[in-house]
């Protein structure tokens, strides 16, 4: 086992934690977990404390249906599942965030308006960002929170290709290649959605070519942008890079 | 009298300091605990004398007889409406902390005739539907909104019946729970959904929680993990 790489890992994961927290994105509750780069079936998520709190000795390994490896008998997320049932959809993905931000949860109650790309930071809403409802499988009288692998990848199916799905009164999933893009895009999920509530009060509006919608072939996965947004949040977060 | 050494009054200075620091009281306001060391039914309860609660300390926390007057006659100035309290506790023997606040986001609510629901989550305990209390109605010709007797107490407590939550019309609302955790949580729970509920509202209609996705507030499983992971963080974010 590479030991460099896997305290690196768990460093970023805390760190991006920290981040979330501290840009208001997670409060007590939400987490955010990243692939095991030693067994990508699983992930590595913190035991169930608040984001802005977490230490790398909370950093926790889950397999591929959620259940903790190894282990001290620390209990983690309850709704852990919720990242289980992403990676194993999705291979593209390497870290996954969960959370309740105030700026998206009315989108994910709205029967009339959908969360779409209003700024250039938010064109990964794109048309309109999918909806799970977690009545629709599983009827309307749950506690409303992803208790199993069955719950799971139903929401992984809603998500399907997506980078970002919506979960009925209770928060969102979003997706990245890595830790630093799904705290970038937890950022600008939430100024695109501020973004578009303030677009909604202002009236008559300009909106997105086609062509601005397609993803730019030139332009590749934008890893630069994420890390300058990374050293930046770690900044705010009065984290010091090693 | 201070309750120098209880847990209860110690959670309950560290209520008043979260809920201050979090917005959901500023200089007025207040939350009390049901004293344990009295005992069910005739009880009494702790609350603060009268002060801002991000300024509480345990020295200002006195006990009240169930008729909402100090068990000690107090020199301080105590908070007018300390029968709200007083008449919950009466009215709820399930109730074991009770908070009355004015936090901005619920206002309107007080005022429109549109119910504040439960829209997300983590506020599964306000239901279908908040009451709304309305003290000129109850009491014509009052001419202040201030619950100053133990019968406008009582008369609030009624409306709030079996819930969790009651507005109070033009001035805020009452949240009750078995422990000053779950007050805290649910006032702060509380707080987002009536700012997602009155967003989503503007933008169209909306799908609030099920009813069968509210919580049973009568019949409420044991205190999940989830309030001790909320406390730790709203302690350290207080400074506490």
């Amino acid at each position: 086992m590479n030991v460099v790489t896997d305290v690196d890992i768990r460093r970023e994961l805390v760190a991006a934690n920290r981040i979330l927290g501290h840009e208001g994105i997670l409060d007590a509750f939400g987490h955010v977990s990243v692939r095991d780069p030693e067994h990508p079936g699983h992930f590595l998520l913190c035991r169930a404390r608040s984001p802005e709190n977490v230490e790398v000795t909370d950093v926790l390994e889950l397999d591929a249906e959620g259940g903790p490896v190894g282990g001290d008998g620390a209990i983690p997320y309850v709704e852990r599942f919720i990242h289980a049932g992403v990676y194993e959809a999705r291979p593209d993905v390497g870290a996954v965030c969960h959370n309740h931000a105030l700026s998206i949860l009315p989108f994910s109650i709205s029967r009339s308006v959908r969360l779409r790309s209003t700024v250039n930071k938010s064109l990964m809403f794109g048309e309109g960002v999918p909806v799970w409802d977690i009545a629709d499988e599983f009827g309307d009288s749950t506690d409303m929170l992803v208790r199993n692998m069955t719950q799971g990848r139903s929401l992984a199916r809603t998500l399907g290709p997506e980078v970002i799905g919506l979960m009925r009164g209770h928060g969102s999933v979003v997706t990245g290649t890595g830790v630093r893009q799904v705290v970038s895009r937890c950022l600008h999920m939430d100024r695109g959605a501020r973004a578009q509530l303030s677009v909604m009060t202002l009236g008559e509006r300009r909106t997105f070519t086609e062509a601005e919608l397609r993803p730019h072939p030139e332009l590749p996965a934008g890893s630069a942008s994420d890390d300058r947004d990374w050293e930046y949040f770690l900044h705010r977060a009065g984290l010091v890079r090693d | 009298m201070a309750q120098g050494d209880a847990v209860v009054p110690g959670e309950l200075v560290s209520a008043n300091r979260i809920l201050g620091h979090e917005g959901i009281l500023d200089a007025f306001g207040h939350v009390s605990a049901r004293n344990p060391a009295a005992g069910d039914g005739g009880g009494t309860f702790l609350l603060s004398r009268a002060r801002a609660p991000e300024l509480v300390e345990q020295a200002d926390i006195l006990e009240f007889t169930p008729d909402g007057e100090p068990v000690t006659p107090a020199s301080q100035p105590l908070y007018l409406e300390r029968y709200i309290h007083a008449a919950i506790y009466a009215a709820r023997p399930d109730v074991g902390a009770v908070c009355h606040s004015h936090t901005p986001s619920i206002l309107p609510f007080s005022v429109s005739m549109t119910p504040l629901r439960s829209v997300i989550h983590s506020a599964r305990f306000i239901g279908p539907g908040v009451p709304v209390w309305d003290i000129a109605r109850e009491f014509p010709g009052e001419w202040s909104p201030l619950v100053r007797n133990l019968a406008y107490g009582a008369s609030l407590a009624a409306a709030l019946g079996d819930g969790a939550v009651a507005l109070l019309r033009g001035h805020g609302c009452v949240v009750v729970g078995r422990t000053p955790q779950e007050v805290v949580n649910r006032c702060i729970a509380l707080d987002k959904n009536a700012q997602v509920q009155e967003i989503a509202h503007r933008l169209g209609d909306y799908t609030p929680l099920h009813q069968g996705e509210c919580e049973d507030i009568l019949n409420p499983g044991p205190p999940l993990a989830a309030d001790n992971r909320a406390w730790e963080y709203f302690l350290r974010r207080a400074g506490l």
